[in-house]
């Protein structure tokens, strides 16, 4: 019954969180581990995402060297290969081992378009969650640029322009209403964008 | 009344779990996965739009909760 002809090869999504105190380097070593461990059970590789850092939505939890570890980041990744169901039991073995994977998931998926997740990224405020796209380090002193053709609005606007409101009030209290009322009009436009937005979800 | 259309057949999208930015439609500002009512979507699309963002929420992409 262990011939390779009898089963049909089965498309699995593995996604995963590895520990963000590894490197990025070291991260997607692992990846390439992983699909070592994928190829040497007979698996054919479809696609991947390269582990990137995020922050996660919530905290978790994942056991090392007998310590509950709290992880509030990690390096996120997937990969789709192709596998007999046989072997898929192997794979899901090796991996509940590893203590670097804080968690993983193993679901059964299709060809097809690929969507990645780089450019999203989940943006909390007081109010509620807002998508944001990944703040890179370099631009936190370059103008805000409000694309009006995007569908999301840029959430980053909302905490950027108070942190800004602040500066501007310990620098000077004069002479800035000009820029106070660029953060004013900034302000009003994101709350415009999120109203859209609710009246996108609400249906009306 | 003009008949809404499901979200996923009008532009013509799959359901897939890592597509938050599309779930995040879904979810009211609790982080709640909203009723059918509301999304207009077809049972079968509601059904795998549910199943997407509760595997959304274990690999940490969406809050469980949100205040």
């Amino acid at each position: 019954m262990s011939g390779q002809d009898t089963t049909e090869d089965q498309v699995y999504e593995l996604s995963f969180i590895f520990d963000n105190k590894l490197t990025e380097s070291a991260a997607s070593e692992k990846l390439e581990a992983l699909k070592e461990l994928i190829a040497s059970q007979n698996g054919g590789f479809i696609s991947e995402e390269v582990p990137y850092k995020r922050e996660l939505a919530y905290e978790m939890t994942r056991v090392q060297h007998n310590m509950n570890v709290k992880f509030e980041a990690g390096y996120f990744g997937w990969v789709k290969f192709e596998i007999s169901p046989e072997n898929i039991s192997q794979i899901d073995k090796v991996l509940k081992l590893d203590e670097e994977i804080v968690r993983f998931m193993i679901i059964k998926a299709e060809r097809g378009d690929d969507v990645f997740t780089k450019n999203q990224n989940i943006f909390k405020t007081r109010r509620g969650i807002f998508l944001a796209e990944t703040v890179e380090k370099n631009n936190e002193n370059a103008e805000v640029n409000i694309d009006t053709t995007s569908e999301m609005p840029l959430a980053e606007i909302v905490p950027e322009d108070f942190s800004t409101k602040e500066n501007n009030n310990k620098n000077a209290n004069g002479e800035l209403n000009g820029i106070e009322e660029e953060n004013k009009k900034k302000l009003v436009e994101s709350v415009e964008a999120k109203k859209e937005i609710k009246k996108e979800i609400l249906g009306e | 009344m003009k008949k809404r259309q499901d979200y996923f057949k009008e532009n013509s999208l799959r359901v897939d779990w890592k597509d938050i930015e599309t779930l995040n439609k879904f979810l009211n500002p609790h982080s709640r996965i909203l009723s059918r009512k509301k999304t207009a979507l077809s049972a079968k699309n509601q059904r795998a739009m549910a199943n997407a963002i509760k595997r959304a929420r274990f690999m940490g992409l969406l809050p469980y909760v949100a205040r």
